[in-house]
């Protein structure tokens, strides 16, 4: 057998663990939307901390990561700089949010900013713009399984039917048994992952160099050595500026909690320690981004002038003499990556259109708990077909967009703050300060020559201007009702 | 209907910690917080300049990226402390 009919029969092998491991528990969950949406509170440490780790390793991560590396050396380190901030923010809402969704019946992060604040028309908003960042996220995730797969076996399975392959198991998965199933697949996946990760970003640079520390000494005498210190290179190769990397990940961490499918996990755990714990442990999934980065950096010597620094990896497995059953773990791993991030964004996406979207806009056409289940399963594939065709039917820069949602998201984070700690927030401010901020954070994503200083991320000034419109607009309404304000201070 | 004719008024100040938590509790959250913000100029703009070298390499990594791991090492011991502090807590009420 060729290397590419051996690789091709493991990643057929992950696909086939990862379909069980998803369908068995939707036997269990019960059939209610709490069940479908939120795995009836009930998750534990182990499943949390995968689910949650794997929202960070993404195609993004597998394939996009060696990529920065390769071309933009010291600018990566900034994916595991936002990592030391992004998470702890978690640690203090997150058990406030679930024991609120408990009492009150919460499952999406809407629900939770719509009651504290009395607005439908914030609920609405959100679930617009959650559903507006998610379509291209999860297009990146399809993208990254049908690179991985045409690349390996030089096109043998092409690149529209490695990514129907790889989401047809996902949705089937996630239509069957919604949050544990994505659960469940998380687990299996992310310890594949890991493991993955770990080999190969040690081997690659003991077989190309002799060791990681005589890759780092041979790139630093070469004339690539600067790339090596921070901040690093920006995308057309001359030097990334410190407003740049120190905004990025500024504006990453800021907003890295406040992404709806990572947030709305917080009501799926079975307790505060569970939540907590699992805070805790999440700096030992971040250290995984380190071989993952050393992939990309094996590369800058021995691999010079590849163009696409996206497909980097895809580029070493297929010019390094790799072991055929090591090629084949490695694109399953990289499967895995796209998978375990994709079948959240997609569980989410459909629950935050129906729940916070449809439901509320037009309660008398999908209100209701089995009329809202239905609705969750047809957007699920409905969202599919969407990011399908922009996976397959498109050229458009995705990556580029996905950078620019992150200033969108993180404008959410003064509204999550303040529902929990400044009682005199209202509605009125809430929603005025989202609306300006992500006004703010669009216009100068467009006209980036705006900025008075260069290079800083939008998402900065969409957040100073979300703030101050937010506060002034608070205080200049009329309080929220001192009732529902005690729940969110106290809880 | 007026809300504010049958409700207290509300406070235009932060509220950070719940009414009634145990001094002890709110100590040790507060040193948490600065821990943060240590942590989180360590990996920007201008602590991080003064570690943003190559050499000398640590365990085989650049200086740059061992001081970003130490950084993660750092909020890692700072959140298990406040953890096991809060369970410390958790226990006493429940006593």
């Amino acid at each position: 057998m060729d290397v590419s009919t051996i690789a091709l029969v493991v990643c057929g092998l992950y696909l086939a663990v990862t379909l069980a491991m998803g369908l068995l528990p939707g036997l269990r969950v019960s059939k209610s939307i709490a069940g479908y949406v939120a795995a009836d509170r009930a998750m534990g440490v182990l499943v949390l901390y995968f689910v949650l780790g794997a929202s960070i390793f993404s195609s993004f991560a597998f394939l996009g990561g060696p990529g920065w590396a390769y071309s933009r050396g010291a600018a990566a380190f900034y994916i595991i700089a936002y990592g030391v901030i992004g998470m702890v923010p978690l640690y203090f809402f997150g058990p406030r949010a679930r024991r609120l969704g408990e009492r009150f019946g919460f499952v999406t992060q809407a629900e939770l900013l719509a009651h504290r604040y009395n607005s439908r028309g914030l609920s609405i908003l959100l679930a617009v713009l959650s559903v507006a960042v998610f379509i291209p996220y999860l297009t990146i995730q399809m993208k990254g399984a049908g690179l991985i797969l045409s690349t390996i076996t030089g096109g043998k399975i092409s690149f529209a039917v490695g990514a129907a392959v790889t989401y047809g198991v996902v949705m089937i998965y996630v239509l069957t048994s919604g949050v544990l199933g994505v659960g469940w697949t998380n687990m299996f996946q992310g310890l594949f992952m890991m493991v993955v990760a770990w080999f190969l970003g040690l081997y690659l640079p003991w077989k190309l160099y002799g060791g990681v520390g005589e890759m780092f000494r041979e790139i630093a005498a070469s004339e690539r050595g600067a790339m090596l210190e921070t901040p690093g290179l920006a995308a057309d190769g001359s030097p990334w500026t410190w407003a740049a990397f120190s905004s990025a990940v500024l504006i990453s961490g800021i907003g890295f909690t406040m992404w709806p499918h990572l947030f709305m996990k917080s009501y799926a755990a079975k307790s505060d320690r569970a939540l907590k714990l699992t805070v805790v442990l999440y700096p030992s999934f971040q250290v995984f981004l380190v071989p993952i980065l050393l992939m990309g950096f094996s590369a800058v010597l021995a691999f010079p002038g590849v163009e696409s620094a996206d497909t980097i990896v895809p580029h070493i497995l297929v010019n390094v003499e790799l072991p055929a059953i090591l090629v084949g773990l490695v694109c399953a791993g990289t499967l895995a990556a796209s998978m375990s991030s994709g079948d959240s964004i997609l569980h989410a996406a459909a629950s935050i259109g129906v729940r916070d979207g449809l439901a509320k806009a037009f309660p008398n056409v999908f209100g209701g708990d089995a009329r809202e289940r239905l609705s969750i399963r047809v957007l699920v594939v409905a969202l599919s077909g969407i990011a399908y065709y922009f996976a397959v039917g498109t050229e458009v820069s995705l990556v580029v967009l996905l950078l620019g949602a992150y200033g969108g998201i993180a404008q959410i984070f003064p509204l999550m703050f303040a529902a929990f700690y400044w009682p005199r927030a209202t509605g009125a401010g809430a929603l005025a300060g989202l609306v300006t901020g992500l006004a703010v954070n669009t216009a100068f994503m467009l006209h980036p020559e705006w900025s008075p200083i260069a290079g800083m991320h939008e998402g900065i000034w969409g957040l100073l201007a979300n703030v101050t419109v937010f506060v002034a607009v608070s205080l200049s309404t009329r309080p929220q009702p001192a009732e529902t304000v005690q729940a969110y201070v106290e809880a | 209907m007026d809300s504010d004719q049958h409700s207290e008024p509300v406070s235009a100040r932060l509220a950070l910690f719940p009414p009634g938590s145990n001094p002890g509790r709110r100590r040790r959250r507060t040193i948490f917080v600065v821990i943060y913000f240590v942590a989180a100029l360590m990996v920007t703009w201008p602590v991080y300049t003064l570690f943003s070298g190559t050499f000398p390499l640590i365990l085989g990594l650049p200086l740059s990226l061992a001081w970003i791991v130490l950084a993660l090492a750092v909020i890692f011991c700072a959140l298990l402390w406040l953890y096991r502090s809060d369970l410390r807590d958790e226990d006493e009420v429940e006593s």
